[in-house]
């Protein structure tokens, strides 16, 4: 088959471990690791003999002239004449015979030499000791004939070792330690005069000079190893440490150091060059060294050369820099040749091809190919299908096949393989075609095809399973962010309200809060529950995250507990509140007895930022009822934003009695259950009896002779009527049946829950409404509404008596009375100061006046208020003091009898 | 009674191992230290002891055989020592010591050399003073001295003079104890008339001890020589020349002196040192290197090229045989003890190139332009051919002492400025153009280079600095100039005068202040150094294409370059006198005068430049005598 590369083994040794290394030219050395190197004769294709040496081989380097090897041993280098050898050797004979190297031969004594260089008559070895690697010079001798003595020393260069385990830890077990890789670079206008001859004519370009050595542009050479070196001619001695380093040192000139070039991370297996083929003008060359996990640098004149990961080593602005392109092939590598422009290496399972070069043309294939790239810079090799080579000999063109490249590979199991590579499929690694990939590369054997696939289908598996969890991990950020999306919207929606000096009304907000108090027996106890109802007319949805908060927050304190946080705070979670959807919360106000109002509703609503972007584990959502202790800190992601403020007040607590109810206690509802105590009941009837001797007439607040306490509030009927919007007073007569009069209209609108339907008001006068109901602490109420005409108050009014509307508030507890005085009080200024100011023409500095009043009165209560708290904090405040503050009060209210207009 | 009689046979096994090791080993060295010391052998030797000291710990303690066991491992921890195994050695002795202070543990089995715990060496020090009091005059006691001899020899290899500063009273009355200890032992053993063989030694600790002694003075002066306490270290190498010494070391005690004599300001008698350095030692290199920089020093130009041939001559012969070696054949010798940094530093002389270079140079300096060119050549020729001993052994990790090598571009440079001072025209032509084929393209295309004292901390030895690489082609351009000016040859010369300066031109600075000061001082390494040469080689490239352009009375251009020179790199004689030639021709008569006046009372600065960035010798020049006239004339007019 064309494409195929062919394979053909020459010989078998025995098993070799993975440090082997084949070299030589006519005359093959393998060394396999043991103490023996074998001679093959290529032309005849035997095994010529093999060289017994007194240790196991580390290394083994071949002279120029092809006379001389050199071996290391554990504790030597012993040097070999080959010619010497030859003529020991029996001609014709069949079995090959073994030769054994004595201390004759011993060259340069030195222990655990890794890895040897022969640079013209100048041996360099290279060895470990301590912390240092040594470079050591000897100067070979001009004529080695018998013994190997004389080698000379000359010198010595040293280098750090650099973190030892850098190598070892991790991979031993899988791949030896490895050796220094020892090469040598001419300048190629520099080149050794004796190598020209002996190098093979058959490579038009080659980049090797005879024995092994590289030659590199002059540029490029000048300009990774500097002026000096290229002024003396001098070969540069280039080591790969097995640490990563690529460093290097001139053999001649002055005395210098040990420099590193590069660092690869990793051991270094191979260094050569490339050059493209049969271009002319050459292309420029590049240095590549590559690692023994793969990784491959080329050092290359930047600008023409391939892109990639480039750290250009800019010496000036302008001038071409020298590159670093780096890139990754699979490996492991365990050896490598470069041929041309190819860098040929193995992987133990596979030999590869990889096109290393960089020119303009090569650069555009690599853009148009698209996607081939493996790493950064380099294109993607090219599998040979030859496994199990541990080492390669140099590549030659032969002459037979033009273009086939050939190289002699020695595999892990001790053949030496003779590989020829059609030009076909080195054009495929180099050209990579579409065409060429499909018909010239070599099939697979059907033994890896099944393989093969499931390689392929596991690894389809994991990249589905990869996408599947970043799919995930999109959409819930993309939910993540819709809610905050959402957030948004409704926190401006909330800020923008609160924020506006003109509040909307609460009917036009588009988020808004509702209250609703209710009394209801739930375990033999009344208990007054406020129903909350949250109604969402906004565009948004109220998602999962949001919480809704009720502050409840006492403006007074009953007995005893002033010492507690007197707030209470409840958070409702909402679980989706979509537009135009409500969400009602009831939750306990109050109990029968509690008088603690008016009570001041605060409804918020609260985000949770941490329970959006951590969906997975759901924070617990505080139970209903319970006030959340995270919630007032507003830390941990979460914000407030408040809705509405509300208050519920003595009105909203009393009970309002049916009309059916039973009416024997002067139209009082009865005291329901046992919940008045009798000393309750003992100390009301003493009240009633000692206030109704003092009973006075003309007072705002005073007691009745049916009982208890009573307070008035006067509102002018014009202005009251305006700010209720009824229009009863033009469009039907006063007190006709059907429409109700004002007076029960104001009950209607004091008392919302005593509606007509709910037949509130249990008499009906022309002029006045009377609602009874029942306080929270258990007394009967009455509040009353008249109609009346005042004219008598020494006020200046236009025309005559101006009409008012009386609210009388009756109870036998002066509690309720001043609670529910105040509750009404406040509900009238919020009417008036809520309506259209329409009413200046009825005389402003009355209303002034008027007002003044109001204020006074508020002053009372605040008074009044004043005097509770002391008390409810247990201090030294007797009852009897603020028996006689309430007094001055009540005096204070009859001497200014109240007339809100 | 019968295991008595096997034990003591069994010890007298061991003793007769020993003694063949040690005969083994002295046949061996005298053949071996004729060459290279052989660094398996010792190892081999190393072994050997071991592995016996080994069999001798693994039986139970008898009072003979503990004296046997000291003297086995008084060799084994010599050929430790020998090896500059200096841990091993110490893990050797602290083990020994250990074992003399308490006797039950001998015999007990095992204890490899390593097995003591902690540092050894801290605690070593404290550990000698129990030991001897220990033994004081018993059977053990000659076995521990020398010990303490070996521990003296293991602190002053590692340079640990603080140690041996501890123990000095131990150490000073060593000698006269051991040599006591070792005559009644001798006695006891005549009178015992034993036919037992003693256990011999692998070294003998009396000797050792006088080396060690010498040894010990030595370094201590170089140690505080290097702190700076010239004065000290002479009173302290003055009390070598009063011990018995091997001449290397004497030889060094007297350089070592020498150095603190001109340390002090005392050139002369430092001098008479290194004379007597070279006296007691012929190949005393470092006596001659350092005579030359006193010679230097005292501007005594004859003494130093002549210094400086010899030492060229003394570096490029292959390294002086190894001593004769005497009978006794010790593994211990003084290089091995003097291992200091400070003592190398003080005594290396630089590499052979270096030294040639300079050598060449001076020559041309001084007036011996020929003898200079062929030195050039000579080290040009090595720089292509292969090292023949350029790098001696072990002396490329140490960085040369004085002062950087120089580069190899300037060598080349400097060779073709002396061949154009030769008159050789054509040859220093042709090394440029080498330098520019190396650096030409590599030129940058602009080169900005910042605050000179910002790029103190810049790597240097890097070995691509652009700024160099202007350097050396312009130089080469201004080089090729000179060549192109003395062949009278103006077209040529301005053109490559042109070359250079646009070169120059390339690389323009970054600060703000003013130019960088002009050349002063040595050039040579330091930051800024490279700045002042372009500074220089601008003004002179300047300066040439001016003295071409009045050559070609191009009068108006001439000017023009010659005020930019004067500009530039003012103090350049040549073109002060040149732009007065120009003043004068344009009529501009007072102007000149004053600046020949200026010119000719200047003196060159020449003297610290790179060779060939120095004004032009061959160049066209005025003769300051008819200047002189013609401002007389001026000012009598």
């Amino acid at each position: 088959m064309e494409g195929r590369c062919a394979v053909e083994t020459w010989a078998k040794f025995g098993n070799v471990p993975s440090t082997a290394k084949v070299t030589g030219g006519t005359l093959v050395f393998i060394c396999d690791g043991s103490d023996e190197v074998n001679i093959f004769h290529i032309e005849e294709k035997r095994i010529m003999t093999t060289l017994q040496f007194p240790g196991p081989i580390c290394y083994l380097v071949q002279s120029e002239d092809k006379h001389l090897i050199y071996a290391a041993c554990e504790s030597a280098v012993y040097c070999v004449n080959i010619h010497i050898l030859k003529s020991r050797i029996p001609t014709g004979s069949a079995p090959a015979p073994s030769l054994s190297i004595s201390s004759d031969w011993l060259a340069v004594r030195e222990e655990r030499v890794c890895s040897l260089l022969l640079v013209g008559s100048i041996l360099l070895t290279l060895t470990q000791k301590g912390g240092l690697w040594q470079f050591t010079l000897y100067k070979v001798p001009a004529s080695v004939e018998s013994s190997a003595s004389g080698h000379e020393k000359l010198g010595v260069l040293e280098l750090p070792v650099v973190s030892p385990g850098l190598y070892e830890d991790g991979d031993q077990r899988r791949t030896p330690a490895r050796k220094p890789v020892l090469n040598c670079v001419h300048s190629s206008d520099a080149v050794p005069t004796s190598s020209s001859s002996s190098s093979s004519p058959s490579s038009p370009s080659h980049t090797l000079t005879g024995d092994g050595h590289f030659l590199l542009e002059p540029l490029l050479f000048r300009m990774i190893f500097g002026v000096d070196a290229a002024l003396a001619k001098s070969p540069i001695i280039l080591c790969g440490l097995p640490d990563g380093r690529l460093c290097f040192f001139p053999l001649r000139g002055l005395p210098s150091r040990v420099r590193v070039l590069h660092s690869l991370e990793q051991p270094i297996v191979f260094i050569g060059s490339t050059v493209a083929m049969g271009t002319d003008p050459p292309l420029p060359q590049s240095l590549v060294a590559v690692g023994g996990l793969g990784r491959v640098v080329l050092i290359h004149t930047g600008g023409t050369a391939a892109t990639g990961t480039t750290a250009a080593l800019a010496s000036g602005a302008g001038q071409k820099p020298l590159a670093f392109t780096e890139g990754c092939v699979p490996g492991p590598v365990v050896c490598g040749c470069v041929e041309g422009r190819r860098l040929y290496y193995s992987t133990h399972s596979d030999v590869l091809v990889l096109d290393l070069s960089g020119g303009p043309e090569q650069q555009g294939a690599t853009a148009l190919r698209g996607g081939e790239d493996v790493g950064d810079g380099l294109p993607s090799p090219v599998s040979l299908n030859v496994c199990g080579v541990v080492a390669l000999g140099r590549a030659t063109h032969t002459a037979a096949a033009a273009g086939a490249v050939q190289f002699l590979a020695l595999s892990a199991r001790g053949r030496l393989q003779s590989i020829t590579v059609p030009k076909a499929a080195a054009a495929a690694a180099a050209g990579g075609g579409e065409e060429a990939q499909g018909r010239e590369l070599p099939s697979l054997p059907s033994s890896q095809v099944g393989q093969r696939i499931k390689d392929l289908l596991s690894a389809i598996g994991d990249v589905c399973e990869r996408a599947t969890v970043l799919k995930a991990s999109i959409h819930s950020k993309t939910e993540v962010l819709r809610q905050l999306n959402q957030v948004l919207h409704i926190s401006s929606l909330l800020l923008s309200d609160h924020n506006k000096e003109d509040h909307l009304p609460v009917q036009k907000r588009p988020i808004r809060c509702q209250t609703l108090s209710q009394w209801s027996r739930v375990l033999q106890r009344d208990t007054l529950n406020l129903t909350c109802v949250l109604q969402n007319t906004s565009p948004y949805v109220l998602e999962q995250g949001w919480t809704f908060c009720v502050t409840l927050q006492p403006l007074s304190h009953p007995l005893g507990e002033a010492g507690e946080g007197s707030s209470r705070t409840l958070s409702f979670p909402i679980l989706d509140l979509r537009p135009g959807g409500e969400f009602e919360v009831s939750l306990p106000l109050a109990t029968a007895g509690d008088t603690s109002f008016p009570v001041t509703v605060r409804c918020s609503l609260v985000f949770m930022l941490a329970r959006l972007l951590a969906e997975e584990k759901p924070a617990a959502p505080p139970a209903g009822g319970h006030p959340d202790p995270s919630l007032p800190g507003l830390g941990g992601g979460c914000f407030s934003l408040p809705v509405d403020t509300l208050t519920v007040d003595w009105l909203d607590a009393l009970r309002v009695c049916k009309p059916g109810d039973g009416n024997k206690d002067g139209g009082f509802p009865p005291t329901e259950g046992a919940s008045v105590d009798p000393l309750q009941a003992f100390l009301d009837v003493r009240e009633v009896v000692g206030r109704g001797r003092s009973g006075d007439t003309g007072g705002a607040l005073r007691s009745k002779a049916g009982g208890g306490h009573s307070a008035c509030v006067r509102v002018c009927q014009q202005s009251l009527s305006a700010a209720l919007e009824w229009a009863a007073a033009g469009a039907a007569p006063r007190g006709s049946e059907g429409a109700p009069s004002l007076s029960s209209a104001v009950l209607d609108w004091l008392l919302p829950s005593s509606g007509p339907g709910g037949g509130g008001t249990s008499t009906r006068a022309v002029d006045d409404a009377v609602v009874s109901a029942r306080c929270p602490g258990g007394r009967p109420v009455r509040l009353t509404a008249k109609e009346v005409t005042v004219g008598e108050q020494g006020v200046e009014t236009g025309g005559g008596g101006l009409k008012t509307v009386e609210i009388w508030v009756e109870c036998p507890s002066m509690a309720s009375v001043c609670g529910l005085h105040h509750a009404v009080l406040g509900r009238v200024q919020t009417l008036l100061q809520r309506a259209p100011e329409n009413r200046a023409s009825a005389g402003g500095i009355q209303s002034a006046v008027l007002r003044q009043a109001i204020q006074k009165a508020e002053a009372v209560l605040q008074r009044i208020q004043e005097s509770r708290v002391p008390e409810g904090s247990g201090g030294d405040f007797t009852r009897e003091k603020m028996n006689q503050s309430l007094l001055s009060i009540y005096h204070e209210l009859r001497d200014n009898p109240l007339l809100i207009v | 009674m019968a295991d008595l009689e096997s034990q003591r046979s069994l010890s007298g096994l061991w003793v007769l191992g020993n003694n063949q090791l040690v005969d083994e080993w002295k046949r061996q060295g005298v053949q071996l230290f004729s060459r290279d010391p052989d660094p398996s052998r010792l190892k081999q030797r190393s072994a050997d002891f071991h592995k016996l000291l080994l069999k001798i710990q693994g039986v139970p303690p008898a009072p003979d055989r503990s004296q046997l066991e000291l003297v086995v491992r008084f060799n084994a921890c010599v050929f430790s020592v020998a090896q500059a195994q200096t841990e091993r050695a110490q893990a050797l002795l602290t083990e020994g010591l250990h074992r003399v202070l308490t006797p039950s543990a001998l015999g007990v089995a095992g204890g490899t050399c390593g097995g003591t715990t902690g540092d050894p060496s801290s605690e070593a020090p404290s550990l000698w003073g129990p030991a001897l009091r220990a033994v004081a005059d018993g059977p053990l006691a000659v076995g521990t001295l020398r010990l303490l001899c070996l521990q003296w020899a293991v602190w002053l290899s590692s340079n640990r003079l603080t140690h041996i500063q501890e123990l000095r009273g131990e150490l000073s009355s060593l000698s006269d104890r051991l040599s006591a200890l070792e005559e009644e032992e001798e006695r006891k053993r005549s009178l015992s008339a034993s036919d037992h063989e003693p256990p011999r030694l692998v070294a003998d600790p009396l000797r050792l001890t006088e080396l060690l002694d010498v040894c010990t003075v030595v370094a201590r002066g170089a140690e505080w020589l290097s702190d700076g306490r010239p004065s000290d270290a002479l009173s302290e190498l003055q009390r070598a020349f009063s011990l018995p010494a091997p001449r290397d070391v004497l030889a060094q005690a007297h350089v070592l002196s020498g150095r603190c004599l001109a340390d002090t300001g005392r050139p002369q008698m430092a001098l008479l040192c290194f004379m007597r350095a070279m006296e007691t030692e012929p190949h005393c290199v470092s006596a001659l290197y350092h005579s030359t920089e006193v010679y230097r020093q005292l501007g005594n130009v004859t003494a130093l090229v002549e210094g400086l041939r010899l030492l060229n001559t003394a570096l490029r012969l292959p390294p002086p045989a190894a001593p004769s070696m005497t009978a006794e054949v010790s593994p211990l010798s003084a290089p091995l003890l003097l291992g200091s940094p400070a003592l190398g530093s003080l005594l290396s002389a630089p590499p052979a190139p270096s030294v040639q270079r300079r050598l060449a140079l001076s020559c041309v300096l001084h007036g011996r332009v020929a003898e200079g060119v062929e030195l050039y050549l000579d080290l040009l020729a090595d720089l292509q051919s292969d090292p023949q001993h350029a790098v001696p052994p072990g002396s490329v990790q140490a960085p040369p002492p004085v002062q950087a090598s120089p580069r190899g571009a300037e060598l080349y440079l400097e060779a073709a400025a002396a061949l154009l001072l030769a008159g050789r025209g054509p040859d220093c032509w042709a090394l440029c153009d080498e330098v520019l084929s190396a650096t030409l393209d590599l030129l940058p295309q602009r080169l900005t280079l910042g605050d000179p004292s910002e790029d103190q901390d810049r790597d240097q030895d890097r070995d691509q600095d652009p700024l160099d690489v202007v350097l050396w082609a312009g130089s080469a351009h201004l080089l090729q100039a000179h060549c192109q000016a003395a062949l009278e040859d103006w077209k040529q010369a301005v053109t490559c005068y042109t070359r250079c300066i646009n070169l120059t031109g390339k690389v323009c600075f970054k600060t703000h202040g003013p130019p960088p000061p002009p050349p002063s001082g040595d050039l040579s390494g330091r930051p800024g150094a490279g700045l002042r040469s372009l500074q220089t080689l601008k003004g002179l490239s300047l300066a040439g294409r001016g003295v071409c352009f009045t050559q070609r009375d191009q009068l108006r251009e001439a000017l023009g370059d010659l005020q930019l020179s004067a500009l530039v790199s003012p103090g350049g004689v040549g073109a002060g006198l040149w732009l007065g030639e120009v003043l004068w021709r344009l009529d501009r008569r007072r102007e000149a005068a004053s600046c020949w006046e200026r010119s000719l009372a200047a003196e060159s600065p020449a003297e610290t430049l790179p060779l060939y960035l120095q004004e032009p010798r061959s160049s066209p020049s005025l003769d300051p005598r008819v200047l002189r006239s013609r401002v007389q004339s001026l000012t009598q007019t």
